[in-house]
């Protein structure tokens, strides 16, 4: 096992386009960390620049203290799980996943002995002798998952390995890989556009766009406080809601209002997460119709329109007590109001 | 409707004179092969033999030394197809796949030596083979076909049209950049590798012209090239020069009944050579 | 593979680099100063009567076109670069002076001299680099072996020739029965072979030694890259150099030089070669010739046509069909070369029977100059139909239905329909296949080699069997080559014409 760290990492493509652009990351020894953002931010191209596929136009990676920027793939001690699996059609499952240990001339007895452990691991002992054609999605993702895992790699690194599963498979794997990452303690980076997926799996959370990482931390750490509008629009589910204003000192005056200590009188957007908004009388507050109620069982979605023509949504416990059509009064919870600079979105308070 | 009908059976019959007359020369080939030295000198001429002298058949095949033409043959079948499909594999792979200092003015020279018709170079490749010494030798013989643009571009267009993933895969489980390429590139392009290999063999096999040139002693003479001489030789006997055409003809067609597909997929490709 | 193995490997192939260059020197040490001078690949070259030898003395004559003739006893001469011998050959019989043979020294003797020593050094450096393992001396200990490799299998095929050459003439200028049977066994075959076989491995060995130390050091990923892509390429880069790039350049140095095979002053002499072919009514008549043989490629193209439009609707059996209509481009060209011979014979051929059951008269079609190449246009275009057919049964197929059905709702009729949209939408596949059944048309040789040789009255005489009997018959390569300059520029213009509609166009097929 061993820490991955990125420095100043940089990879421009041919013909101008910049894929990662300067991007520091650590990823402790034994952590798992995710890397989210919008498609095309860069997150693939990071992976690969770890596991040497990729030349990095400058900068450094670094496992486990080792300068591995030059070496090539082979020589990094890494796995990945690649999103459409990638596994060689030609071979059977057995055959796949003891390839890693076939080209680096590991014992035949040993090799058979640790492909059956790591089938039996991922409960696909039975599969064995298919192949890759004839086995089912998630089947496939688990054969994968058994050669990146069979030879025991310093770090593993998944580039959105659950994105061609369909919804329940996925969130039973999800789980099964927490478990096992608390199973082998080893280091794990994992490449996902799903900010559920990352919020739920990881814990560290790296939010990447235009290849820049934006913030990192633990997921809960980066719900709350978002350093960006951006991070706070895109971690979330609804996602977060923004409003334009100004603050003034001590609070941000818009369409919604809200105690806002941040000193300084400026242009500003007010971000609110949807459990945030408290819904009563239109008695002191924003005025605002109800557009559609949405019962989740354990919670309603109740999405408003106000007056001045900003959509928001609300999360409201149980059973929503308005409906399509009435007049509510909104209001942001004490303490829970985000303000952003309105030019870059840098976070005021 | 009846129009349709009417198109229909016109359609059948043409389907029909089509394949006849496809196949009628070699139907009648076999049937003069199995004819009496004498029988085919009759007007008008005997379609089918009286009785089948398949003796004919040792006999043509012993008259030369088929044997050893046989084996000419395939050595240069078997050399020709080797060095095709390894150079073309591996050039073909190179270029889709790698990005290198001089790829583009390297792949336009590649281009180019597809433009040049070989047959215009049998001067300066004969008195080059010949400055090498290798003129009547086995190396001489298969020196100038072992490596085929055609089937490097071939490669290379079935490489770019398979994902790069599963290469990416090996590299990271600890292949070597050769073992990427002969334990996953290359099981992966094998429908191609079979084209590139029925080509080159078709190709080896109905060769005559190199042959002739550079391997004049007796002993290393192909198929074709005896058949030839055979055909100068017992230019009377009819049903022997058919039973040895029947037998130049058996190996080639055996392989491209067997290969059908990669041909199919060669033709399509745009390899008619 | 491990440190060790690699250190394992990097040794075994100093190892061999050493033992060969051992072999070498012990090859070359016991030679006398005469005997080292004689070649044995050489010998059997100047045998084949290609290659002049090195001052060949006035006084000898060259006989017939195939051979040189010489006094029975063997010459010793001096010629420029050392000891030359001349002595004459016998054809296997025993019975005729077919030729002489002449051994020179050459350059490879002295290049293994140089050998040597330089193989001797790279092996020993590889051999230090491994005993003192570094990281930095591995790629250099591979690199080292790999050169000496080469190197000592260089010196060691060079030696082993040499001293078979010497212990087959010795006494040098002694005896000329050994000289015949030496001459006749062709030793350069199995050394050329084992020479080749040898080379190859060389390269192999170098080229993995390159790759083997690019994929380990820690170099950038474009440097590794870029080496181990030329290691991909290299093989076929070298084959193309030495048989398609260098034969171009070649063949037009030879077409404005005299080309004689016994003088060793090789003057140039412009564009008399080819101001010989405009005067020579046997070329004009070549190309004409394939000009006119040409034609059967537009002709059968309309069958062709005719036939895929026939064929074009659901028909049962129809990929029999498509596989049986491959069965003349498969076949052998000489068996169908002499199936046809057959059918058109004069006499019992099928075809003449047809004709007379028909009341008409024989036509002797491969013997009269009027109908000969009719004949082989006949054959070719027997041979070339089932594939133009297939092209254009895949060029209609690939015409949207909904084409056709709007021109049917115009009112256009079947001919209106062919004309104005079948046609137009099929002159890609039709382009493509007329410029490269021409230029296919004047590859032809088997045919003509076998039916006619060019022949009644050079009737069906073609540029490439000219430049065949023009080369290898009357030996003056260098009136073939200017003739093959000619018909390269004529299939490159073709060349480049189909190109540039394949680019204007998206090509089918
Ligand atoms: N080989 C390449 N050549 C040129 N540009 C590339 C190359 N690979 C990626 N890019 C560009 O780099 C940027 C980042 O790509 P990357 O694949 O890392 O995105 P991503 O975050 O993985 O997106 P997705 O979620 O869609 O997989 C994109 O703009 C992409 O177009
Ligand atoms: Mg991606």
């Amino acid at each position: 096992m061993a820490a991955l760290s990125l420095s100043r990492l940089v990879k421009h493509f041919a013909g101008g386009v910049i894929g990662v652009d300067d991007v520091t990351l650590t990823v402790g020894d034994g952590a798992f960390t995710a890397l989210v953002g919008p498609s095309g931010c860069g997150k693939t191209t990071i992976l690969r620049c770890v596991a040497g596929l990729e030349e990095p136009t400058s900068g450094e990676v670094r496992i486990g203290g080792r300068d591995v920027t030059w070496l090539p793939p082979r020589d990094r001690d890494v796995a990945m799980v690649f999103q459409n699996y990638a596994l060689y059609p030609h071979l059977t499952v057995a055959e796949n996943i003891g390839f890693p240990l076939k080209v680096r001339k590991t014992a035949p007895v040993e090799a058979a002995r640790r492909v059956r452990q790591a089938a039996e691991l991922l409960e696909i002992g039975a599969l064995l002798d298919r192949k890759p054609a004839q086995l089912s999605g998630g089947q496939r993702q688990r054969a994968a998952l058994a050669r990146a895992l069979v030879r025991e790699p310093a770090l593993f690194l998944f580039d959105e390995p659950l994105s061609n599963l369909d919804a329940q498979v996925r969130a039973q794997t999800r789980a099964e890989l927490v478990a096992l990452h608390r199973r082998l303690g080893a280091t794990m980076l994992y490449v996902t556009h799903d900010q559920v997926e990352a919020m739920t799996m990881a814990q560290s959370v790296a939010v990447m766009a235009g290849g820049r990482v934006l913030q990192e931390g633990p997921p809960m750490a980066l719900y709350r406080e978002p350093a960006s509008l951006a991070v706070a629009r895109f971690i979330g589910s609804p996602s977060i809601n923004t409003v334009a204003g100004r603050t003034t000192g001590t609070r941000f005056e818009g369409a919604l209002a809200c105690d806002a200590r941040v000193g300084a009188c400026t242009a500003a957007v007010l971000a609110v997460r949807p459990e945030h908004l408290v819904l009563g009388p239109a008695i002191d507050a924003s005025r605002a119709s109800v557009v559609l109620v949405e019962p989740l069982g354990p919670e309603s979605l109740v999405r408003l329109r106000l007056r001045s023509g900003e959509d928001l949504v609300a999360r409201v416990p149980g059973e929503a007590s308005c409906r399509m059509g009435d007049e509510v009064g909104v209001r942001v919870a004490p303490g829970a109001g985000l303000c952003f600079r309105a030019g870059d979105g840098a976070r005021l308070a | 409707m009846p129009d349709r009908r009417a198109r229909q059976a016109l359609g059948y019959a043409a389907a029909f004179v089509l394949a006849l007359l496809m196949v009628a020369p070699f139907l009648w080939m076999l049937s003069t092969a199995l004819m009496d030295e004498f029988e085919v000198y009759q007007a008008p001429p005997p379609l089918l033999p009286a009785a089948p002298r398949f003796a004919n058949f040792p006999e043509a095949l012993t008259a030369l030394p088929f044997t050893l033409y046989f084996r000419n043959s395939l050595i240069l079948a078997a050399a020709t197809v080797a060095g095709q499909v390894i150079t073309a594999a591996m050039a073909g792979y190179a270029f889709a796949r790698h990005r290198f200092a001089g790829r583009t003015p390297l792949f336009a020279v590649y281009l180019g030596t597809l433009m040049i018709p070989g047959i215009a170079l049998l001067v300066p490749r004969f008195l080059i083979v010949d400055a090498m010494g290798l003129v009547d030798t086995v190396a001489g013989l298969v020196s100038v076909e072992l490596v085929a643009a055609w089937g490097i571009f071939l490669m290379r267009q079935y490489f770019l049209s398979l994902p790069r993933d599963m290469e990416d895969a090996a590299r990271l489980d600890g292949a070597s950049e050769w073992q990427v390429f002969t334990r996953v590139a290359l099981p992966l392009a094998r429908p191609a590798l079979a084209t590139v290999a029925l080509f080159a063999f078709i190709d080896a096999w109905k060769a005559l012209l190199w042959p002739l040139i550079v391997a004049r002693s007796p002993n290393l003479r192909v198929v074709e090239a005896g058949v030839a001489s055979f055909h100068g030789m017992y230019y009377a006997n009819w049903p022997w020069q058919m039973a040895a055409a029947v037998a130049a003809l058996v190996p080639v067609l055996v392989v491209f009944l067997v290969a059908q597909k990669a041909f199919l997929r060669g033709l399509a490709f745009g390899g008619f050579k | 593979m491990t440190a060790a193995h690699r250190r394992v490997a990097v040794l075994l192939v100093a190892v061999w680099a050493a033992a060969s260059v051992g072999v070498a020197w012990r090859a070359l040490r016991g030679l006398d100063r005469s005997a080292r001078s004689h070649e044995a690949l050489a010998l059997a070259r100047t045998l084949r009567g290609t290659t002049p030898v090195p001052a060949w003395p006035a006084g000898l004559t060259s006989g017939d076109s195939m051979a040189v003739r010489t006094e029975e006893t063997p010459l010793v001469v001096r010629g420029r670069s050392g000891e030359l011998i001349t002595a004459p050959v016998k054809d296997a019989d025993d019975w005729d002076i077919v030729g002489a043979v002449g051994v020179a020294a050459r350059w490879r003797e002295r290049a293994a001299a140089v050998a040597l020593p330089l193989a001797a050094a790279f092996a020993l450096g590889a051999m230090l680099l491994v005993a003192v393992p570094t990281v930095a001396g591995s790629g250099a200990a591979a690199l080292a072996a790999g050169a000496a490799a080469i190197l000592g299998s260089a010196a060691l095929t060079t030696g082993v020739r040499l001293r078979a050459a010497a212990e087959a003439l010795a006494p040098a200028g002694g005896d000329a029965a050994s000289l015949d049977r030496l001459a006749l066994r062709e030793p350069s075959l199995a050394l050329a072979t084992l020479a080749l076989v040898l080379l190859a491995a060389c390269a192999a060995v170098a080229i993995g030694a390159v790759r083997w130390h690019a994929d380990t050091a820690g170099r950038p990923v474009r440097v590794r890259e870029t080496l181990g892509a030329w290691g991909f390429i290299a093989p076929s880069l070298v084959h193309l150099a030495v048989f398609t790039i260098a034969p171009v350049a070649f063949l037009l140095w030879i077409s404005v030089h005299d080309w004689d095979l016994l003088a060793s002053d090789r003057p140039f002499v412009g564009l008399a070669h080819f101001r010989e072919l405009g005067a020579d009514p046997l070329f004009w008549r070549a190309l004409r010739n394939g000009l006119v043989y040409a034609l059967y490629v537009p002709v059968t193209m309309v069958a062709a046509l005719a036939a895929a439009l026939l064929l074009d609707q659901p028909l049962r059996g129809i990929k029999v069909l498509r596989v049986v209509v491959f069965l003349p481009y498969v076949a052998s060209t000489v068996a169908v070369a002499l199936v046809w011979q057959w059918l058109l014979h004069r006499d019992f051929g099928l075809l003449n029977a047809a004709l007379a059951a028909m009341h008409l008269p024989r036509v002797d079609w491969l013997g009269n100059p009027a109908t000969a190449l009719p004949a082989l246009m006949l054959v070719s275009a027997w041979g070339q139909l089932g594939y133009m057919m297939v092209v254009y049964l895949a060029g209609l197929q690939a015409i949207p239905a909904s084409l056709l059905e709007a021109a049917r709702l115009d009112g256009a009729d079947a001919w209106q329909r062919f004309r104005l949209v079948l046609w137009p939408m099929l002159r890609p596949v039709s382009t493509y296949l007329l410029l490269t059944g021409i230029i296919w048309s004047f590859h032809g040789f088997t045919l003509v080699y076998v039916m006619t040789e060019g022949g009644p009255a050079h009737a069906t005489d073609v540029l490439v069997y000219r430049i065949y009997q023009t080369a290898w018959e009357f030996r003056r390569f260098d009136v073939a080559a200017a003739m093959s300059v000619v018909l390269c520029l004529l299939l490159l213009a073709l060349t480049a014409l189909q190109w540039r509609t394949v680019k204007g166009e998206p090509a089918d097929a």
